[in-house]
């Protein structure tokens, strides 16, 4: 795994969304996904494949870590070429069973084909989200391309 | 967090940190669900409990020396710990060698799970 290589060129500004249109867990999973195959990073069959991955991983335990956050994934994927990052920031919150009980407002899904660069890619986000001042200045992002942006410094 | 090593905690004992070096022996490393069953069981001791990676192994997430609190979810995923990583489990407080001894079993029993 190469660390120096930016964990936002993971990060298309296609895979940031500036306002959610699901309102539950199982809609903003799909909304993301959607992302990943609207870019052309995935296609059809990955997409699906990816969506019961990331769903069936929710189901043995949620991924919403508290702090308005939740940590979507799917480590191994096997018709993912490259490990890809999508979030997306929800103003209303959504109800993602969290750790705290709290709606979540902000959703980093990961996406991998390798378990190994998936736990580097998932250390810097957990960087990003362990912080609650990056997380305040993340949700008041406007544009999927000011996310990007953000996330780019923040990164760098 | 960042006490000095002996602390009198007013029984009579003093506050020395227990330290046991652990190795992540399952495949996927310390991904969310290992960390997660790791900051639980930590959660269950009063005291500090704390993780500093010693040796990356075939991963290269955090810096040598990155010191995490292993109550914490997140600062686990922080250390991105692959298999073979080495950490050391640094346990501070009044039930700190009971932690040290829990957290030591867990890394050993590869967190229950592959």
């Amino acid at each position: 795994m190469n660390v120096t290589r930016n964990v936002i060129q993971h990060c298309r500004v296609e895979h940031c969304v500036s306002e959610l249109e699901g309102s539950t867990r199982e809609e903003v999973v799909r909304e993301l996904v959607g992302r990943f195959q609207a870019s052309g990073a995935l296609d059809q069959a990955a997409a699906d494949d990816v969506i019961g991955r990331v769903l069936a991983r929710e189901q043995e335990g949620t991924t919403g870590i508290g702090g308005g956050v939740a940590m979507p994934h799917a480590r191994a994927c096997p018709h993912v070429d490259e490990t890809l990052i999508a979030v997306g920031l929800a103003h209303e919150g959504v109800d993602w069973e969290a750790t705290d009980g709290e709606p979540v407002h902000v959703a980093f899904l990961i996406v991998s084909n390798s378990p190994e660069e998936y736990l580097g890619v998932a250390s810097r986000v957990a960087r990003v989200v362990r912080d609650a001042v990056e997380i305040r200045a993340l949700r008041r992002q406007a544009t999927p391309e000011r996310i990007h942006a953000f996330l780019e410094e923040t990164w760098a | 967090m960042q006490g000095e090593p002996m602390i009198d905690d007013g029984l009579g004992k003093t506050n020395e940190p227990i330290v046991r070096r652990v190795t992540v022996l399952n495949p996927p490393g310390l991904h969310a669900r290992p960390a997660s069953v790791l900051a639980a069981r930590a959660r269950e001791f009063q005291c500090d409990v704390e993780l500093v990676l010693v040796d990356a192994g075939s991963g290269r997430a955090s810096e040598i020396g990155t010191r995490v609190d292993a109550k914490s979810i997140l600062d686990v995923i922080v250390l991105g710990a692959a298999q073979g990583a080495q950490l050391d489990v640094i346990a501070t407080g009044a039930d700190a060698s009971e932690a040290a001894g829990a957290i030591e079993a867990l890394f050993r029993s590869s967190f229950g799970m592959e």
